[in-house]
């Protein structure tokens, strides 16, 4: 479907409104026509008689007329004056219910992209920056805020408008009329080019814009390297590299448009200038009266003006197809994991996870974990242990079923993810991540992330088992603690602390821990290790960790590399088999030796 | 969940002043308050206190004040009074924008007339709306509005241009009422 015709479909929820506002759009049309007829009527009958040949004779007439013309006068000020306050009414009327409309579709729109892409897969977002996608949600939503309503409205009207005044001007005096759409296929012609020109420069704009967004997300939220590293003048030239880009289009593009429309309207100025000279002539020649010439030099700027307004529109519209695309290519992404018809919930799993020869790969990359089968029982500690990019938290991903596998089955509880619903897997699966990811927001909001009805004492209960309670009660607003953007106020142990206690308020079955205390000091560690211990009690815990200390006490280690289970067993059966987990134990030795 | 919350029970123990600081006796123990603290400030201002010692340990959790014998509950009322109180906001004088992108405010207070900056949302706190609590940006002095509503038409339209205060916070607001 057309990319506008598409954007056109969003206004049906609001089409009482705005066949309310666009009628009131036709009577202001109506109360437009109504002034130069008006202003004709002023001219041709009370003040032409005063004159003839220039000359003033007014004074030859009676009292009684003058004093009538008077009257007259001042009927049709009124009449005027009443049509400029119903203008102004009208206008109002239009304007609010338009704009209003225009708003709750932006409002709409903006909530369905953020929602469709909160259900897009980890695929999608591996593709793209975050920067990027911002942009899309708010500058490209943006740039649509008064394409839809105001321009349909526009078109409506202005064919309206051209429709009654071309009548109107038709009316007036056919031969002119036909005069008037003289320069039209001239100036057809122009609009067509100028599109073709134009388009593919406003859609490189909204990319240029876009990577502007990207570079700018990106550069923000790593300031702190950017300032380790005093690279801001490098990051400067990048940045304005990209906005030099972003100029040169939005020059082309001023270039395209500032030598199209004054030819433009070069082209449509042709049309006055016939008519002043052919309808002057019939005023001489006194086949036109005076009142009907200058009504119809009023009604030609009245008709040409919504057909000016036509190109503008044209104008608008390609520009915000540009934008329209970029979104509607996200809405159209469809996501690549879904609930079947008949996915079951569940309410509480009891937490085995079954891997049966899986095989999985990235993209159309080589698999990352080939002929993977493992059995976890409810309750275990598993520790998943080997060298970087073995797959390690490819399996986590695949537990959490943010990809499915190539080949083989994944199974929670004995069925195969794809037959139970995400929403209550994903919820009954916590995760403690090496760098936590906290909200813009109080402690106590991040705490209850999981659990929005938790009351104070869950809250804080939590809190005491992460070993936080008394930390956050040092702070002076305590657990209402803004925390800033990605908790930027608290420490790395801090934020670790407030994302256990989010986890066991969430109370999950299965509990995966990457790295959780490989970024902190050993007291810290040794808090956050002991917060772990509560929380991993009686839920099956997967733990990557390369500190190969921290998982030593598992049921199950199972030892990855390049995509396979090399090993598996306890620690000390791991060490007896002298493979290459003692491989690894041994080098950490060494390494904490020296 | 497990349960390692520890609350005290208000009818069972007594606080008494010990020269500037407090007394808690509770389960024949007697242990030095050094500050009381609330967890939940503006959220729930009067429930949570967390009686602590001079290292931050806490001695003990009360989930409310009711039940606490009224010498005890008026030494921690007065405690938390001399920790918490901030002037209250009774007219909004003048906000404007300023070159760092955020606004500074000219109050009138109970305290007299003040001004503060507010560099964003993290300077404000609307979680007990119609209370607001602002901190200063720059000396992170606080500030609060007990009942926006009730402050005068002008230096609610003074604020309302500034506070991101969405339907909610207007809804049923009206003619001054407060749903608190």
């Amino acid at each position: 479907m057309n990319v506008f015709l598409r954007l056109i479909t969003y206004v049906r929820p609001y089409l009482g409104r705005v066949s309310i506002g666009i009628s009131a759009t036709l009577v202001i049309i109506g109360l437009d026509a109504a002034q130069p007829l008006l202003m004709r009527e002023v001219i041709d009958n009370i003040l032409t008689p005063y004159f003839t040949e220039g000359n003033y004779i007014g004074g030859d007439f009676p009292d009684t007329k003058i004093a009538a013309d008077f009257d007259r006068l001042q009927f049709y000020a009124l009449l005027l004056l009443g049509v400029y306050i119903l203008h102004t009414i009208f206008s109002f009327i239009n304007r609010y219910l338009l704009n209003r409309t225009g708003q709750d579709i932006l409002f709409s729109l903006r909530v369905q992209v953020y929602d469709h892409l909160q259900h897009l897969g980890l695929r999608f977002y591996n593709d793209r920056s975050t920067g990027e996608l911002m942009s899309r949600v708010t500058a490209d939503v943006e740039s649509l805020q008064y394409t839809v309503t105001d321009t349909l409205e526009r078109v409506l009207v202005n064919i309206a408008t051209i429709v009654i005044f071309g009548s109107i001007l038709f009316g007036l005096s056919f031969e002119l009329a036909l005069i008037t759409l003289l320069p039209m296929p001239l100036y057809s012609t122009l609009i067509i080019l100028y599109n073709h020109k134009v388009r593919p420069y406003y859609t490189m704009a909204r990319e240029r814009i876009a990577d502007i967004s990207a570079l700018l997300q990106d550069n923000l939220s790593g300031i702190r390297v950017i300032k380790c590293f005093a690279r801001e003048g490098h990051e400067l030239s990048r940045f304005t590299q990209k906005c030099k880009a972003f100029l040169t289009i939005s020059i082309t593009i001023i270039k395209t448009r500032v030598a199209f429309f004054p030819v433009a309207r070069l082209v449509i100025s042709m049309g006055p200038l016939l008519i002043l000279l052919f309808g002057g002539r019939q005023v001489i020649s006194g086949d036109l009266t005076i009142g009907t010439l200058f009504a119809f030099q009023s009604f030609l700027w009245r008709f040409y003006g919504p057909v000016e307004s036509l190109t503008r529109i044209n104008d608008t519209i390609v520009r915000a197809a540009a934008s329209a695309r970029r979104i509607f290519e996200i809405l159209d992404t469809q996501p690549e994991i879904k609930d079947t018809p008949n996915a079951l919930p569940f309410d509480r799993l009891n937490g085995s996870v079954e891997f049966q020869n899986v095989t999985f790969a990235y993209e159309h990359g080589p698999p990352v974990l080939q002929g993977v089968s493992l059995n976890v029982q409810p309750g275990q500690l598993i520790g998943l242990v080997g060298p970087s990019g073995a797959g390690k938290t490819t399996i986590i991903n695949l537990i959490c079923r943010f990809y499915d596998p190539d080949s083989g089955t994944v199974c929670v509880d004995g069925y195969d993810l794809k037959d139970m619903q995400r929403a209550s897997l994903r919820s009954q699966i916590g995760m403690v991540l090496q760098e936590p990811f906290l909200f813009n927001g109080t402690i106590r909001e991040n705490i209850a992330y999981g659990k929005l009805n938790a009351t104070e004492a869950d809250i804080i209960n939590a809190a005491m088992m992460a070993n936080a309670h008394d930390f956050v009660c040092g702070f002076s607003d305590a657990y209402d603690t803004h925390i800033g953007e990605r908790g930027v106020r608290l420490s790395g142990g801090e934020k670790q602390r407030i994302s256990i206690a989010r986890a066991i308020l969430n109370d999950p079955r299965i509990l995966i821990l990457d790295e959780a205390t490989s970024s902190v000091d050993t007291e810290t560690e040794m808090l956050i290790q002991n917060a772990l211990e509560r929380l991993m009690e009686g839920r099956t815990t997967f733990a990557i960790a390369h500190r190969l200390s921290t998982v030593r006490r598992a049921d199950c280690l199972y030892v990855i590399d390049r995509g396979k289970i090399v090993e598996s067993g306890t620690h000390t059966q791991l060490l007896a088999s002298d493979g290459l987990y003692a491989r690894l134990c041994d080098m950490q030795f060494a390494l904490e030796e020296a | 969940m497990d349960l390692m919350i520890q609350q005290l029970i208000p009818e069972t123990i007594d606080i008494r002043q010990n020269g500037d600081g407090l007394l808690l006796f509770a389960d024949g123990e007697e242990l030095a308050i050094d500050h009381i603290v609330r967890c939940f400030p503006f959220s729930t201002p009067e429930q949570w206190i967390s009686l602590r010692d001079r290292d931050g340990t806490e001695l003990g959790l009360l989930s409310t004040l009711d039940g606490l014998n009224t010498q005890s509950r008026a030494l921690v009322e007065e405690h938390l009074k001399n920790r918490y109180d901030i002037p209250q906001i009774q007219t909004i004088l003048n906000i404007e924008s300023n070159k760092e992108g955020g606004t500074n405010w000219d109050i009138d207070t109970n305290a007299g007339p003040m001004s503060f900056t507010l560099r964003g949302d993290q300077n404000l706190n609307l979680n007990a709306f119609p209370e607001i609590v602002f901190t200063d940006a720059i000396t992170r002095k606080r500030y609060k509005i007990l009942d926006y509503t009730k402050l005068d038409r002008a230096s609610q339209k003074n604020a309302r241009a500034y506070l991101p205060m969405s339907s909610r916070h207007y809804s049923g607001r009206r003619g001054g009422r407060s749903r608190r």
